[in-house]
């Protein structure tokens, strides 16, 4: 029975990774960069836990460079933009404990307070890792003009914030509409 | 979205093709490492020169390669533009306020576009000439030291090569959905940020449920057929490592140190 539902567990971190990937492919609003690949890794981490989050973040991380659309322009700047900056939203399983118990005892105030926070500290590193990578990259083509700090900290700066608040608006709607999801029985 | 072909492998049957997938991995992320070097014309057309050679040797068209940039030609024109404009240095051919173009900076934007070139020929080459299972085992493989230090590295190979089997099952399902969501009025990619989200969660709550309901009947289909997990599975595929694969080595070994001699 253990075994069984540790497999289920392993499964279901898979099957997220795969939407998550899926998701990259639906067409963004132009000039916006939202990276929905964020919402079932961020999902997965909260049903599931940090340990297993982690995991499946770093598998998420390593399916783009296996199937292509990867951009590499530097080896670091790859493993910094793909593994690193994804296996860090599975940071946000620290929070699955208290959200579970919220939910659990139908505190919604409590559950959507751990799931904001969840996501702003999931998003925040993994732009944190786009931010070091912008940096390394810049720094290495451009040495005259721009400081690449500034250059990067304004473009990810952005993409952060937009990914933020939009993660959040759409994550709280679906605990509102289908708390099943969260939640495995 | 309609592509639902995964990845940009492109079955072949070249001396590339054949290559041991561990080996076109390591030898891609070293190549990549070693462009860096490069910093003279000299050094820049050996590197050229290679990396067209292998193109050849993969019996792959260029224009899947010249594909490969298209999605970062903005970032390529933007970076050698900045080059060409802020640095100075040499003889100059032009000047106004604080834009100029040197000889020092026409050389340096040149260069940089032939690194970017480059690199992204070269991890073009590893995806179009090798299928994603197959870089699966090679990760699997080159990670295996892991092991002493305790990381799943049987669970992460096999979580792999199943995520990358539904990787398209839920592309297909993602457009489905959509476009079921279409026909009721719902329009994607369109529209203020507000509506796009509004958009959104009708199409993520179904995928949500029918992802984990997929999950649950992968388990109990694994479960009667008898999967126990972890070791001493055996493998379908077996990677073999050939003379060739040592050759392509000592060919990259060869490359570096031609390229140490030309730079400056």
């Amino acid at each position: 029975m253990l075994e069984r539902k540790k497999l289920l567990i392993l499964l279901e971190g898979v099957v997220m990774a795969a939407l998550a990937m899926a998701l990259s492919f639906v067409p963004n609003p132009p000039n916006v960069d939202i990276a929905l690949g964020i919402l079932p890794i961020v999902v997965y981490s909260l049903r599931r836990g940090l340990k297993m989050g982690l995991i499946i973040g770093l598998l998420y991380g390593i399916l783009p460079i296996l199937i292509g659309p990867a951009y590499v322009l530097t080896p670091v700047q790859a493993i910094l933009e793909y593994p690193v900056a994804n296996v860090v939203l599975g940071f946000s399983g620290l929070f699955s404990g208290h959200f579970l118990n919220q939910l659990r005892s139908k505190n919604t105030n409590g559950a959507i307070q751990s799931l904001t926070l969840a996501i702003l500290l999931a998003v925040f590193l993994k732009y944190l890792a786009h931010f070091m990578a912008g940096i390394i990259f810049w720094s290495k083509y451009v040495q005259w003009g721009l400081s690449p700090v500034v250059y990067s900290a304004v473009i990810n700066g952005g993409s952060m914030l937009i990914n933020m608040i939009i993660a959040t608006l759409i994550l709280n709607i679906m605990l509102k509409k289908n708390p099943g999801i969260f939640l495995a029985e | 979205m309609n592509k639902l072909i995964l990845g940009r492998y492109i079955a072949g049957d070249s001396l590339i093709h054949r290559l041991d997938p561990r080996a076109k991995l390591v030898l891609s992320f070293y190549f990549v490492g070693i462009i860096f070097m490069a910093n003279n014309w000299q050094s820049f057309s050996m590197l050229l020169i290679f990396t067209l050679g292998c193109i050849l040797a993969s019996k792959i068209s260029l224009s899947f390669f010249l594909k490969g940039v298209r999605p970062l030609i903005w970032l390529i024109i933007f970076t050698v533009a900045l080059q060409m404009l802020f640095s100075s240095g040499g003889q100059m051919y032009w000047h106004w306020g604080i834009f100029k173009i040197s000889e020092f900076g026409v050389t340096n934007g040149l260069y940089i576009f032939c690194r970017f070139i480059l690199i992204i020929f070269m991890s073009t080459l590893l995806t179009l000439s090798t299928a994603p299972l197959q870089l699966a085992d090679a990760i699997e493989s080159l990670l295996k030291p892991l092991k002493a230090i305790k990381f799943p590295v049987y669970e992460i190979a096999l979580m792999l090569s199943i995520a990358l089997r539904f990787v398209p099952t839920l592309m297909d399902e993602t457009a489905k959905i959509m476009n079921a969501q279409r026909a009721r009025g719902v329009n994607f990619g369109q529209g203020s940020l507000i509506k796009q989200m509004q958009s959104i969660i009708p199409l993520l709550i179904p995928l949500f449920v029918s992802s984990f309901n997929r999950a649950e009947d992968l388990a109990i289909a694994m479960e009667s057929r008898g999967y126990q997990g972890g070791e001493g599975r055996t493998k379908y595929r077996v990677l073999k490592w050939q003379t060739t694969d040592t050759m392509a080595f000592v060919l990259f070994a060869v490359v570096t140190v031609a390229l140490v001699y030309l730079k400056n």
